[in-house]
Parts: structure tokens; C-alpha cells; sequence
């Protein structure tokens, strides 16, 4: 028997609300929660959120919008008459693919998690006489 | 044998009557693509040179093949979208005893990919697919357009009706998978793939049905190829993750913080102009578990500008991949968009054990077995560019709509959108509860759920020190669980 699921899932969700709804106007848990308001960031007594609370305007994100810097593509200098980047995270996984117009770079925004500050680049053409040019991008 | 039947047979041998043509039907053939890449397949096993005339003639002088495209569920490949790379093709034919070779074909997509050990990217035809669909279809076609994929075209300029020999050989491209996606995608990985002779009904169908090819990698449409015009796209959060939304539905009230009232995967992408900017949206996404009570209609909302407009559809597929009936539904997109692909989720995915009949939640409970989930893709068309920068911020609006209570909840920095919402009567606008905490988050895929009443930060020891860190510290929270809290729902469970 698992040791830390008693409630059946029958267990109806009204009951569950009434509980925790008391729960809740009885103070949440007692003392290890956290005072609200104040703005400071406290550390938590309890790693339960229901025995912390926490002040107006923390940041519940997992991920963070970035914009990548504009690649200078021109730079390179290709056969191919169509140019095509990639972008992906150091993990390998992708985040843009596709033709770009090399001489009006664009900013693209990806969405990252929170302390990734750098991305993989890869620029290639149709051409058979351009090899594909890898790079990093620091955020 | 019976008399009758003796004769059925004999009449079915007989040629048929002088100038009349008898109808060309579209074969499997019993040769395959093998899993090395291969296939050396003899037409004669399955057709005639008589067949294979009607079937030129039927399609404008090419003869058409069908693939079905067979590939393991890696990467961004899966079952609604997977795809191969061919080398080369030959059809062979032995008339009058000599020996003919066509090497030139076609097939409806290219891509540019590097071969193995290279890291040069040339044009290649692709063919792609999907797995395991369930396609139903009217009209004069055979029933192998229900299973099969992409076709792969030869124009043979002579009468081959009296052929001695008829063989196709292919190759398919072994690609340089390791630098990802699109050779990971384009690569071949999995069984064999079958292979058909296709009439021209059932050769037009394929190629307008065109499967899988919505969320393909650098698709590159054969007729643009050497025009330009090609898309890019960008992927939120990648090509092959999802963010997983999930939710607390006792709204305005404090719930228990299991966040697994409702959990859904999904992921938007936007095809990209040359310039930067929109022409299409799209996404996907899964049901992932359901621990309520309350029935629930979930939304995806993707702001944008009022004067936006497009056109687009979204299907729905249940877990054994079969459409819902409706589905696939129109999208006429005016500034907004935004759909419920899952909607009364109670009744639209449950768990109910088929011995005792007791209705259980969905992949919460740890005593039941996981479940698959309903499946949404949808892709619009935008009927003129827009700039990037006029999208909404990824992870967009995933909210709900609770039908037990009537309210909708939102992410924290959202605004309540449905106009019939006890929100709006009630005057509550936040989405935020009496302990501060919201009641819908979104997390990395690889997060696991909470099962059933327990605590996210019970489930996840490091969770408050990553918020009350303002997000500086333990930003890998997800990646370490409190094993004997979660739910073993991870995404090799819940993508298909």
C-alpha cells in the first residue's frame, strides 16, 4: 500500500474543498508560514505551498522569453542563392529552422529556461559548395 | 468445386471484349522497403504488364507509387508526423529484351539534409507520412489511401504493356542524424516500409491529403524549391518539447496543490516569411491527466491583433488515434485565436475499471495504470503577414473553463476573455489565490505530476527555494522529484 495517498480518488471533490477551504481560514498550516506583503523573500520553513505563503508579485515562471541578438549573416559568403538558419538550445533541441533573407536580419525571440544564456547557430545553403557553418550565440 | 463457381473462375480468366478498357486498380505490392533502405521490388509479383499499362495511361503517362512511411517515434518524428529521405530511385523494364531505365522521379516534398558523416546539406525528395491513423474516406477511392502516405512519381514516356520485366529500386538516404533535426527527422529508423501502385484517384487523394506534412521540418515543396519562397519556423519551447499546463480548479478558492486537476501538453509553432514575418500558426497537444472531479473545457488563446485574419483547421483524435466525430473543424480566424480542443473533459477521457464500474481520476491515482490521451493539432493561415512582435509571449493563454463552477482560470498575469464567465459577474479579474499562488502553471515537459493530493512542494523538495530565490537558484527544480510523490507520467507516456 503506498504510504502517502489515503484518499481514494472516489473521495468526492466537494468534501476535499470543504477540508481545505477550512484548512485554509484556520491559517494554512501554522508556523512555518511565511508572513506576506512585505515584499521580502523569506526562506521557506516547509517545502509545501500550503504551509508558505508568498509576497504580491513573485514570478511563478519556468521560462523566460529571450531575444536573440541579430546574426550578421551577410558575413558569410555562399554559392547557394537561398540561405537557411538553424537555432537550437546546447541540448540539441530546436528552436528555429528555416530560409532567412540574409540581408535583413530579424529578431526572433525564443523562450528559454530560466539561466540558459546561449544558443547554437547553424547556417547552410542549397549549395553543394557550402559546407554547413556552425557558431554560438551568447545571450 | 461447384459448377458455378468452375465457372465464375473460367469467365474471370477471359481476356475482356476488343477496345474495351477495363479499369486500372491501384495493388500493394508484396516487396518492401526493407529496414537497411533498401528495396529491390518486382511489380510482377502483384500486377501485370497489362495493369501497369492502364495504370500509366490512367495517370497522364507517370506511374505512381505509395509509401507507407513506417518510422519509430523519436525526436521530432512521431505518429502524426515522421519522414525518410530517398537517395534514389530506378524503375527498370525488360521490353522486347532490352532493358529500360528511368532514374528520374518526383515526389511532392524536398529538404536539404547532410549525409552521414557530412555536414554538407544538399536538396533531397522526401516522402512523409503518419502511423497508425485511422483515415476514412468516400469517393472513388481504394481503401490503400487509408493506410499509405506520400507517392513517388516516374514519368515513362513508352507503352510497357508487354513488359517482361518491371522492378523499382530504392534507396533511402542514411542522414547525418546526429546533428538533429532535420536530418534526425529525415533519417530511416524503424521496420520496413510498404509500398503500392496507385491510380490517379487514389494518387491525387494522397497528394491533396498530403499526412504529416503540417509539422514537418524544413518542408520544402517541390514546385517552390528553386523559386524561394521556402518557411522557417519557430518552435515554442522546441521542435520536440511541450510545456505542461496545469492547474488548481476550485477557483476563487484555495485548492490542494497537487496541480493536477487538469494537465495538458502542447506546443505552438509560427511559420516564418523570409522577412520575419507570420503567415501561419500552429500547434498541438495532449491531455496528459485529469485528477477532478470537475469537468473542464480546455483553451488554448493566442492573442492577436483585432484585424488579424486567416483560415485554418483543428482536428481532434482520441487515444487510439481515430478522429472525433466533428473533427476536423474549421478555423476562421478574426484578431484571437483561440480554440478548446478538449472540451467536458470528464466525459471526453475518463477511467473507470471495467470490473467494478468505480470511476477513477486519470493518471493521478497510483493505484490505476496510466492512460493515453486525446491528441489536438490545428494549423491557420494567416491572410497576411504579421510581425513577429505583434504575437503574444510565449507560453501564450492556456486557461480553463470549469462547467461545475462556471468560472475560467488563467495564468497569473492574464485577464478573464470569456464573456459569460461567473469571473466577469463576479468582478474577479486576478488569478491569484489567498496564499499568493497561482492556479494554473506551466511547466517544462520533463516536470512529473504530483499524484493525487499531494503538495507540488511536497512532490518537489527545491520548487520554493527556486521561487523564493526570485528564480535565481535551483532552476533544474523539475529535473528532482520526490519519487514517492509524483506520478511516473513522463513524455515518452503521453506523446504519441
Amino acid at each position: 500500500m503506498h504510504p502517502f495517498n489515503p484518499l481514494p480518488s472516489r473521495f468526492t471533490r466537494g468534501i476535499a474543498c470543504l477540508l481545505l477551504a477550512l484548512l485554509g481560514g484556520c491559517g494554512g498550516g501554522g508556523g512555518g508560514q511565511q508572513s506576506a506583503g512585505d515584499g521580502a523573500l523569506l526562506e521557506p520553513a516547509s517545502t509545501a505551498l500550503a504551509d508558505n505563503s508568498v509576497p504580491v508579485g513573485v514570478s511563478f515562471e519556468n521560462f523566460d522569453v529571450a531575444t536573440v541578438p541579430m546574426l550578421a549573416l551577410n558575413q558569410y559568403v555562399f554559392s547557394g542563392q537561398h540561405t537557411y538558419l538553424k537555432l537550437s538550445r546546447p541540448d540539441g533541441e530546436l528552436l528555429f529552422l528555416g530560409e532567412v533573407d540574409p540581408t535583413q536580419p530579424y529578431d526572433l525571440s525564443v523562450h528559454l529556461a530560466p539561466g540558459d544564456d546561449h544558443l547554437r547557430y547553424e547556417v547552410f545553403t542549397e549549395s553543394p559548395l557550402d559546407d554547413t557553418v556552425f557558431g554560438e550565440i551568447l545571450l | 468445386m461447384k459448377p458455378y463457381l468452375i465457372a465464375a473462375l473460367f469467365l474471370s480468366l477471359l481476356p475482356g471484349p476488343p477496345g474495351h478498357a477495363v479499369a486500372a486498380e491501384s495493388v500493394q505490392l508484396t516487396d518492401v522497403i526493407k529496414s537497411n533502405g533498401n528495396g529491390d521490388i518486382d511489380l510482377f509479383k502483384d500486377t501485370s504488364a497489362t495493369n501497369l499499362e492502364q495504370l500509366r495511361l490512367d495517370n497522364g503517362g507517370d506511374l505512381v507509387f505509395a509509401v507507407d512511411v513506417n518510422e519509430a517515434a523519436e525526436g521530432s518524428e512521431k505518429a502524426s508526423c515522421q519522414g525518410i529521405t530517398v537517395a534514389s530511385a530506378t524503375l527498370l523494364f525488360t521490353l522486347d529484351g532490352i532493358d529500360y531505365q528511368y532514374t528520374v522521379f518526383a515526389t511532392q516534398t524536398r529538404t536539404l539534409v547532410a549525409t552521414q558523416g557530412s555536414t554538407n546539406r544538399l536538396p533531397y525528395y522526401t516522402l512523409i507520412g503518419d502511423a497508425g491513423s485511422n483515415r476514412i474516406t468516400t469517393g472513388p477511392t481504394s481503401d490503400l489511401v487509408t493506410v499509405f502516405d506520400a507517392t513517388l512519381r516516374f514519368a515513362v514516356d513508352r507503352d510497357i504493356s508487354s513488359a517482361t520485366q518491371a522492378r523499382l529500386v530504392v534507396e533511402l538516404l542514411d542522414t547525418h542524424a546526429a546533428l538533429g533535426d532535420p536530418e534526425a527527422f529525415y533519417d530511416y529508423s524503424n521496420g520496413f516500409e510498404d509500398v503500392a501502385l496507385l491510380t490517379a484517384a487514389d494518387a491525387a487523394y494522397l497528394d491533396t491529403l498530403a499526412p504529416g506534412t503540417a509539422e514537418a521540418p524544413l518542408l520544402l515543396p517541390a514546385e517552390t524549391f528553386f523559386t524561394g519562397g521556402g518557411n522557417g519556423r519557430a518552435y515554442y519551447p522546441s521542435s520536440t518539447g511541450h510545456y505542461l499546463a496545469a492547474y488548481e480548479d476550485l477557483f476563487p478558492y484555495r485548492g490542494d496543490y497537487d496541480f493536477n486537476d487538469l494537465v495538458v501538453a502542447y506546443r505552438v509553432y509560427t511559420d516564418l516569411d523570409q522577412g520575419g514575418n507570420i503567415t501561419a500558426i500552429g500547434a498541438e497537444g495532449y491531455l496528459v491527466a485529469r485528477g477532478s472531479d470537475y469537468s473542464h473545457d480546455w483553451h488554448l488563446r493566442i492573442g492577436l491583433p483585432a484585424a488579424v485574419t486567416g483560415s485554418g483547421s483543428i482536428s481532434v483524435f482520441d487515444p487510439g488515434n481515430t478522429t472525433l466525430p466533428g473533427y476536423p473543424v474549421a478555423i476562421n480566424l478574426l484578431g484571437d485565436l483561440d480554440i478548446a480542443p478538449f472540451e467536458d473533459t470528464r466525459n471526453l477521457w475518463s477511467d473507470i475499471d471495467p470490473d467494478t464500474g468505480i470511476e477513477y481520476f486519470v493518471n493521478t491515482d497510483w493505484r490505476r495504470p496510466l492512460l493515453r490521451g486525446h491528441r489536438f493539432t490545428l494549423h491557420v493561415t494567416l491572410d497576411n503577414p504579421l510581425a513577429l512582435s505583434a504575437l503574444e509571449s510565449p507560453p501564450f493563454d492556456p486557461y480553463l473553463y470549469v462547467r461545475n463552477t462556471g468560472y475560467e482560470i488563467h495564468r497569473q498575469d492574464k485577464a478573464p476573455v470569456l464573456a459569460g464567465s461567473r469571473n466577469q459577474q463576479d468582478g474577479l479579474t486576478g488569478f491569484s489565490d489567498a496564499n499568493g499562488y497561482p492556479f494554473a502553471q506551466v511547466f517544462p515537459q520533463d516536470w512529473r505530476l504530483p499524484s493525487e493530493y499531494n503538495d507540488l512542494g511536497k512532490a518537489y523538495p527545491e520548487y520554493l527555494d527556486f521561487i523564493f530565490s526570485g528564480r535565481n537558484t535551483n532552476t533544474d527544480w523539475h529535473k528532482r522529484p520526490a519519487d514517492n510523490w509524483t506520478r511516473p507520467v513522463h513524455s515518452g507516456h503521453w506523446k504519441w
